[in-house]
């Protein structure tokens, strides 16, 4: 089970370097390396599920998803602008990654606390799964760019894999949900490609969009 | 039956998708929500029989909400009839800023219309907790592109707010029903996370683990009804939408959500912890009451003061649940009388602003004779939403008090009756000063199909209101015999 825990450390890891990065392609990077390592963390897994096919099946489609097709997606919608990093986030990065280790602190102590309901769950798979939730919420109140919020639901959507992992008993059911959660992230970034290609604005400052709406009245 | 149901408005979609005409778009559609109108009114004399293993099935309160969407459909298909026509393809000038725009493809729009009645017809029916978050996920895709018709750059906030806020929501519901499923986990044998079973076998659910469902549940779908705090996407993206979608956003996807969370309130009342759902429901609805009426009573934008009335109706509808079994009974009944008032409203709301130009309610006036038809309903539209006779609302509004003091929680209707009456004030200074007044010189004349869905609305409100079939009392009695916890 060794190679398990090694995928979840780094799982975590790249949460933290997702709190303190500021470029759009880094982070859209870490969080495509995310998607793999939780492909490959089902493949780790995966001795306790019934049948390998749907193992197999599942790791693959999750790793390429997340690893690879929405990364490329962000990428194309993010390519025409001018403004390549978070600027001015409401939250600033070191004072993020201070808040991350206390959201990594409440996340153990929560695992912890509640009652274990499967083989498959440890206490690292379950607090791993929560502080990912948790950072990807963060992500989405703490930044203002529409790019880290997508990114942030991409992040909480990884989480939510992770606990869906950590706590079914068989995984089909949180598996299959899984993947339709990705398909409506696919939806959820061609939204995003709208937005871009509509071109009224010419920021993806959020705040921008709202003060700019408010202008208006 | 079932599967009818959801096949009629998922293929009439797609071959809407697949039609050049505009008008023959618009037939299919019509003819699609006709056809689910008299499917639904045939399942009131004859209940379907549960399909595909038990996973789909038609009970008391999925019926409910069923019918209401149904109706609200009907009306806003045939108010379509008339608006569609009438949106200019071209880009043209915002009345608001003055940038250009232009709308999405009419296919598009009739496809999405359809395919959202096809989803919301999915949460009435669907039995198995991950195929109602499935179902609710799709209601949250079927209507972003109807709230995105209006392509400028509000509809674009809206829309993705509404994604944004929406989809966490969704995403926390998820991981609730996650935790459904760990609390079945101490038996091997209640493998699906289906109601009837779960009913069935409450001793073997876990009732730590259900609570936390809950709370995820209702955060996550919670969301999706409006509920205050989390109600951030509600008025932008109903004062946004064209209006016949804000009718539907308001009267038919506000309370799918509300049925999902009744959903998981059912499970907990089975396992014995319904107390605990009915608190929270019961401080969530007193909340969002207070809130939802404190903006109302600031509010200068029309469209987003009927939004923020369907926040207040919910937070009755949540209240109402947290009352026990009389006060289920009458959120169910208030569910009816909110949509078809709100959604007349919204209709309504939709013919000033085209005639009118603007959605600020200090440059509306003399509403009664400039659109006579569109002004008197307006008006009427407002005692229905504030609850005077001979309204439903009044009834409901009415019994959800006196589930109040049934439920010895006085001071739950002290501060419901401050609500009502804060949001009656706030409604009162807003809608009426629209009707009186100087009207615009040039007179138009008012189309049938631009009235007459809110006229029918509001007289199945009035019916409501004084004599209540038999029916609907006995499926509302059951309901509330099975939601309610006594």
């Amino acid at each position: 089970m060794w190679e398990s825990e090694t995928l979840l450390v780094t799982i975590v890891l790249l949460d933290f370097l997702l709190l303190s990065s500021a470029r759009f392609s880094a982070l859209v990077a870490y969080a495509a390396a995310q998607g793999v390592l939780l492909g490959l963390l089902v493949l780790s897994l995966g001795g306790l599920f019934a049948s390998p096919w749907r193992v197999w099946l599942l790791a693959i489609v999750s790793a390429w998803l997340k690893g690879f097709v929405f990364p490329a997606l962000l990428k194309r919608a993010t390519r025409d602008v001018n403004v390549q990093r978070e600027e001015k986030p409401f939250v600033g990065f070191s004072a993020s990654l201070l808040f991350g280790l206390v959201l990594f602190g409440f996340s153990s102590a929560l695992a912890n606390r509640l009652p274990l309901p499967s083989p498959l769950a440890t206490n690292l798979l379950l607090s791993s799964a929560f502080f990912t939730m948790l950072c990807g919420l963060f992500l989405l109140t703490a930044r203002r760019s529409a790019v880290a919020h997508v990114l942030g639901y991409l992040v909480l959507e990884n989480g939510v894999f992770l606990a869906g992992l950590a706590l079914t008993r068989e995984a089909p059911l949180s598996v299959e949900l899984g993947i339709l959660l990705d398909i409506f992230l696919g939806l959820f970034i061609m939204g995003i490609l709208i937005y871009h290609i509509g071109r009224e604005f010419a920021t993806l400052d959020t705040v921008a969009l709202a003060r700019m709406a408010e202008e208006k009245e | 039956m079932i599967p009818l149901l959801l096949a009629i408005p998922t293929v009439a979609g797609a071959l809407a998708l697949a039609t050049r005409e505009a008008s023959r778009q618009r037939a299919l559609l019509l003819l699609a929500v006709l056809a689910h109108f008299a499917l639904v009114v045939s399942c009131w004399y004859h209940r379907p029989a549960p399909r595909f293993g038990g996973w789909l099935a038609l009970d008391e309160l999925g019926l409910w909400v069923l019918t209401i969407t149904s109706v609200l459909f009907l009306a806003a298909t045939l108010y379509a009839l008339h608006y569609l026509p009438k949106e200019d393809p071209g880009r043209r000038p915002d009345f608001e800023d003055g940038t250009l725009f232009e709308n999405a493809p009419h296919a598009v729009f009739v496809a999405s219309l359809a395919f959202f009645l096809a989803a919301l017809t999915l949460v009435a029916l669907s039995q198995h907790f991950a195929v109602l978050w499935v179902a609710v996920e799709a209601t949250t895709l079927a209507s972003a592109p109807l709230i995105f018709f209006h392509r400028h750059r509000r509809s674009l906030e809206a829309t993705w707010k509404y994604l944004v806020v929406c989809s966490v929501g969704i995403a926390l519901a998820l991981v609730g029903t996650f935790f459904l499923a760990v609390a079945t986990a101490r038996q091997a044998h209640l493998r699906e996370l289906v109601l009837g079973e779960l009913l069935a076998h409450p001793a073997f659910l876990d009732p730590r683990w259900l609570e936390l469902a809950f709370v995820f549940a209702l955060v996550g779908y919670g969301t999706k009804m409006g509920l205050a705090p989390w109600h951030a996407w509600l008025p932008d993206a109903h004062a946004e939408a064209p209006s016949l979608v804000s009718a539907l956003l308001s009267g038919a996807l506000l309370n799918a959500a509300f049925l999902a969370i009744l959903r998981f309130h059912q499970v907990l009342k089975a396992a014995g912890i319904g107390a605990f759902s009915q608190s929270l429901l019961l401080y969530l609805g007193l909340l969002s009451m207070l809130v939802a009426a404190s903006f109302l009573l600031i509010q200068v934008d029309f469209k987003r003061l009927l939004a923020y009335s369907s926040v207040e109706h919910m937070g009755v509808l949540a209240l109402g649940a947290g009352l026990g079994r009389q006060g289920v009974f009458a959120a169910a009944y208030h569910a009816w009388n909110h949509s078809l008032a709100k959604a007349a409203l919204f209709l309504l709301a939709g013919n000033i602003l085209a005639r009118y130009k603007t959605k600020a309610i200090p440059r509306v006036a003399g509403l009664t004779t400039a659109l006579p038809f569109t002004g008197a309903l307006w008006v009427a539209g407002f005692l229905a939403i504030t609850g005077a006779p001979p309204f439903g609302l009044f009834v409901s509004e009415l019994a959800v008090a006196k589930a109040c003091f049934a439920a010895q929680k006085p001071g739950a209707a002290a501060v419901y009756l401050l609500a009502l009456l804060l949001a009656f004030v706030g409604l009162g200074k807003g809608m009426l000063a629209m009707a009186r007044g100087e009207s615009p010189a040039q007179l138009q004349s008012e189309a049938l199909l631009a009235w007459l869905p809110s006229f029918l609305l509001l007289l199945v409100s009035v019916l409501l209101g004084l004599l209540p079939p038999a029916a609907v009392l006995d499926v509302a009695h059951e309901l509330a015999r099975v939601v309610g916890v006594s």
